[in-house]
């Protein structure tokens, strides 16, 4: 893990209220480091001129042209962004755990990291959609880049976790039904759930020529089942009642879940989509750096799948 | 022990733990929880007050005391069955239940509030001797016939309550006022009083119905209109309604005169559903001659004045009687020298404005206005039975209404009740009409022409009586009328105050200044007086001065429609009694004014007239003496069938009946009570347990307060609390010091 001395303390950075500001102060934390235009590669290209014929836009022509030849020419253009990303946000009651060490819930954590994606394509003028789901999809924006749609993402992220119970399998198979363009998928979630039916959608979401990244955001509690005293330990989405002492089933605890995280990374490896598991203490950069790096990386990579 | 709650994401990969009992904690809170039970205890005991209940046992009749009214129902309804015999029953109940201390007063009710005993009396009575004391005063009374006023008897009771309170003041002890009403709850009887009545918080009624086996009861009776009454002497049928209760099984009854068999030809069928009345005509008794009213001078039979309903199970309503209708005779003197067949002449009109009816009739006498009615000695009384009260005029008169003219000395013993004075009158006459004010009787002038100015002089007792010609444009009209005056009050109303075509020709006019007290009860347009009422403040007698007359000369007053109300107007205000009905109720009082005048005829009075006689149907004769009773009526109405006054002649009888809410038996729902704002009581059983629960209650409570043992508990469990809180503490300290070195303690 890369040392975090020159990044932002993650507990400061959600100290700011607004969204957007917190986005843009992760985003241009990163830029600093990158040193590197983020215009490069991404600009829209002029590509070819085509005859007008009735029914075309008008608002295509190319006047200068006509001026100079007395034709009428559309003038295309590459499609507006090379990217059209997707941001899958968990808004499932179990996001909105946070312990008592960390002072915010996974779901602040995991909209603030939407909203620095969010943001960082829209300074790069990529379009940028958000599904926010919990056992249904509740809001859902199609990829755009548009003056306001970044203001109604942030403060659709903003909205309070509602769902009662994080179903991953419907919501997939939905948005694999909505986006028809190929893009980027980065999916934010505990991903606790159970995992029956996540390698068939994230498997629908590849095979549709996605490239899916997934932002899994855990509590440090939940890594480490680190409470002192037993207690009645009250689910968050069903509202269930446990008495637990932690100190007796920790072990137990740690086994299981170690074992539901290895399963998620199998799942991911054997898909080829980028898997990275974050706690919400972790600072947010690493996040971006990491998207980025993978992006980077995207050519060279090779799609190791199981045959099936 | 859990300390708290945690919310976590999910449970899906943990496990429920059994919980740790660690032995230290049962080892170290035992004498803790000991103490803190104990100071529970204490404290549930302290207010868990009354705990001496069974220190005080029964003897807690000894110690408190209620306030009771028994009501017994003594209405005709009573008499259904064994309802009078469960009532006292009930009663004796009562006073069997009753404490040492308490206060009981027995009341009996129908349409007024008895007495049986007092508060002071149960109080003064032996104990021993309390429940027969009751028993004695219950056999004494049984069920009447009068209608129920349950309304009044339970105000009276209320109010008897409060009194017996006020009078004891500070030394009452009483926990409880109750007020236990034993009645046959039907639904006909009067709650008007209680509607009008704050009832009291802490008076509860409680309700004991009776109730008979049999429920059918029918009632009946008679219709009477003005023009049935009119018509009775003609009538060959009589309408009667009868009345079936909602209650009842049975829908078919019989009718059938008293003196006739049920099986008879005249006995008449009817079909009443239940909680309905219908109107039956039933034909007289053919065979009688009872019926033929004033002609009969001889006592009627009774049972042919009897109807009888047959069918249902209490027959205490089922008896109708009728009084044989007795005309009134009514005498009115004209005084003037005209010819009664002179249509030119008031004489004629006024003859005709008296139509007889079934309640009276009126003989018109002329009189010369030069007779002398007045001989110095009495006259002798030719054929006129002595003790003969003026007004009940015998057939004698009658036939000699045609001669009374030729024969004005008779005058005077015939009561005359009005006198219309047309001409100018001898002073022999005027005496005479004095002497008629003087009775309180309506002397009545018609001015048509100056002569008569000595004759209103004389008889106003005024001197300067001066006449004039009024002034007529053409013709002259009612201007004002003053309506409230009885005569011309029947015509206020908006339909009938229509004088406007009633035309005058001549009046004259007069100066009433002269006349103290005058009153002009109508004016012609022109503002002058027409009808002009001159009272004598000694006696109830009038002189009315009419400024025109109704002679065709003179107005067409006598061809209006307005022309028979008004003189029967003025000849009922001159009678001055109140109307007789054709019958009257249990319980009525039965007007006599007109009927014995013996007052005002003091020189006819008969020998024995300073008594009025009238026998009940039971046969015991009444005596009402003149010097000692008030005559004006008799109220000692208290059982159904037909009086007789005895003491005229002919005898006059009057008809009283049941009242006719007394025959709806229906039971009458206690919310009713409720409803108007009376505290009812619960069932009597559960309620007098409760009661004494609640006495005993009431009064360890007083025993507690007197000993204060609370206050030492409270004390106590403090004390414990506080020893409980110094002992948790150092418990506390010993756990937590050894704590750092291991917890051995566990």
């Amino acid at each position: 893990m890369p040392a975090t001395e020159s990044l932002i303390d993650p507990q400061t950075l959600m100290r700011i209220k607004t969204l957007e500001m917190r986005a843009k102060i992760v985003v241009e934390g990163t830029w600093h480091g990158l040193h590197r235009s983020p215009y490069h590669g991404f600009s829209a290209e002029f590509t070819e001129y085509r005859e007008y014929s009735p029914g075309d836009d008008p608002r295509y022509l190319d006047w200068k042209l006509y001026a100079r030849s007395d034709r009428y020419y559309i003038k295309r253009f590459e499609d507006e962004t090379s990217l059209r990303c997707q941001l899958l946000v968990d808004s499932s009651k179990s996001m909105g755990f946070g312990s008592s060490g960390v002072g915010y819930t996974k779901s602040e954590y995991a909209n603030t990291l939407a909203a620095t994606f969010a943001y960082f394509l829209n300074t790069q003028r990529d379009a940028v959609g958000l599904v926010t789901f919990d056992e249904e999809i509740r809001d859902y924006m199609p990829a755009r880049y548009r003056p306001g749609h970044l203001h109604r993402m942030l403060v659709c992220l903003e909205r309070p976790t509602r769902g009662k119970s994080t179903d991953l399998i419907a919501p997939l198979e939905r948005i694999a039904q909505l986006v028809n363009k190929r893009g980027v998928m980065i999916l934010i979630s505990d991903l606790l759930a159970p995992l029956d039916g996540l390698e068939r959608n994230l498997g629908y979401l590849r095979s549709r020529g996605h490239e899916v990244f997934v932002f899994h955001t855990l509590d440090p509690a939940e890594m480490t089942l680190k409470f002192d005293d037993a207690a009645v330990f009250e689910d968050l989405e069903s509202g269930r009642d446990l008495y637990v002492d932690p100190d007796l089933i920790r072990q137990q605890y740690l086994q299981d879940f170690g074992a539901h995280l290895e399963v998620v990374a199998q799942i991911c490896d054997r898909l080829g989509i980028e898997y990275r598991r974050f706690t919400t203490d972790q600072p947010l950069e690493l996040a971006l750096f990491e998207f980025l790096r993978s992006r980077m990386e995207e050519g060279k990579k090779v799609l190791r799948r199981a045959a099936r | 022990m859990p300390r708290g709650r945690v919310q976590f994401s999910s449970l899906m990969f943990l496990k429920t733990s059994p919980p740790r009992v660690t032995r230290r904690s049962r080892i170290e809170n035992w004498p803790l929880l000991l103490l803190r039970a104990l100071a529970l205890l204490l404290v549930g005991a302290a207010f868990g007050r009354p705990y001496l209940d069974q220190f005080i046992g029964d003897n807690i009749d000894a110690t408190r005391s209620k306030r009771m009214v028994i009501l017994i129902d003594t209405s005709a309804s009573m008499r259904r069955g064994d309802l009078w015999k469960d009532a006292v029953e009930q009663v004796d109940t009562i006073i069997d239940e009753t404490n040492l201390n308490d206060r009981v007063a027995v009341f009996a009710f129908d349409r007024r509030t008895r007495q049986l005993i007092g508060f002071d009396d149960w109080v003064t009575v032996p104990v021993s001797e309390r429940a027969n004391l009751v028993s004695q005063r219950l056999e004494s009374i049984a069920p009447g016939w009068s209608s129920t006023d349950l309304g009044s008897a339970l105000v009276s009771a209320s109010d008897a309550l409060a009194e017996d309170e006020v009078k004891l003041g500070e030394g009452d002890r009483v926990s409880l006022q109750r007020i236990v009403l034993v009645s046959d709850m039907q639904s006909g009887s009067r709650l008007e009083q209680v509607r009008t009545y704050h009832w009291p918080d802490d008076v509860q009624v409680m309700v004991k119905a009776v109730e008979p086996k049999k429920k059918t009861n029918a009632s009946l009776r008679f219709v009477w209109d003005s023009a049935e009454a009119n018509a009775t002497e003609e009538a060959k049928e009589l309408r009667v309604r009868l009345t079936n209760d909602a209650e009842s099984d049975n829908e078919q009854f019989k009718l059938h005169w008293a003196h006739q068999d049920s099986d008879s030809d005249q006995a008449v069928n009817a079909f009443i559903p239940k909680g309905q009345s219908r109107i039956v005509r039933v034909s007289l008794p053919t065979d009688s001659a009872a019926f033929q009213g004033a002609n009969v001078e001889a006592q009627p039979k009774i049972e042919e004045n009897q109807l009888v309903l047959v069918g249902d199970d209490h027959n205490f309503d089922n008896i109708a009687y009728r009084a044989p209708s007795q005309a009134r005779r009514l005498t009115v003197a004209y005084i003037g020298d005209h010819a009664s067949d002179d249509a030119q002449q008031p004489l004629y009109y006024l003859r005709r404005a008296f139509p007889d009816t079934a309640q009276r009739i009126v003989n018109v006498v002329a009189l010369s206005p030069n007779a002398n009615p007045l001989p110095t000695p009495p006259p002798e009384v030719g054929g006129l039975p002595k003790d003969e009260p003026g007004e009940d005029a015998p057939d004698k008169k009658k036939s000699k209404k045609i001669e009374e003219k030729k024969e004005p000395e008779f005058l005077p013993n015939h009561d005359v009740q009005l006198a219309v004075v047309a001409q100018p009158v001898s002073s022999a006459l005027i005496k005479y009409l004095k002497q008629l004010i003087a009775r309180g009787r309506t002397v009545m002038i018609l001015i048509n022409a100056y002569e008569m100015t000595p004759t209103i002089a004389q008889l106003a007792g005024v001197d300067d009586v001066i006449i004039d010609v009024g002034q007529v444009n053409d013709y002259a009209m009612f201007g004002e009328i003053d309506f409230t005056h009885p005569v011309f009050a029947p015509f206020a109303e908006p339909r009938f105050r229509d004088f406007t075509k009633i035309r005058f020709w001549k009046y004259r006019t007069i100066d009433v200044k002269p006349f103290k007290q005058a009153h002009v009860v109508t004016r012609f347009d022109s503002g002058d007086p027409m009808l002009i009422e001159i009272p004598f403040a000694k006696t109830k007698g009038k002189l009315t001065v009419l400024t025109s007359s109704w002679r065709p000369g003179d107005s067409q007053l006598a061809l209006s429609t307005k022309f028979v109300p008004m003189m029967m107007g003025i000849l009922e205000q001159s009678i001055g009694a109140p109307q007789r009905l054709p019958q009257y109720n249990v319980g009525d009082s039965v007007p006599l004014a007109g009927l014995v005048d013996m007052k005002k005829t003091g020189n006819a009075a008969p020998p024995d007239g300073k008594e009025i006689k009238i026998r009940k149907p039971s046969g015991d004769p009444v005596t009402l003496s003149i010097e000692t009773d008030d005559i004006a009526s008799f109220d000692q109405t208290n059982e159904p069938g037909i009086y007789t006054v005895t003491s005229v002649k002919p005898p006059y009888h009057f008809a009283v009946n049941l009242n006719a809410a007394e025959s709806d038996t229906t039971a009458m729902p206690t919310e009713e009570l409720e409803q108007l704002g009376v505290a009812i009581g619960k069932k009597q059983k559960q309620a007098t347990k409760d009661d004494n629960e609640h006495q005993r209650r009431l009064l360890a409570k007083e025993l507690e307060s007197r000993h204060k043992i609370w206050r030492w508990l409270i004390v106590a469990a403090i004390v414990i609390l506080v020893i409980e809180t110094f002992l948790a503490g150092r418990f506390a300290r010993r756990v937590h010091e050894p704590e750092p070195s291991g917890g051995a303690a566990a």
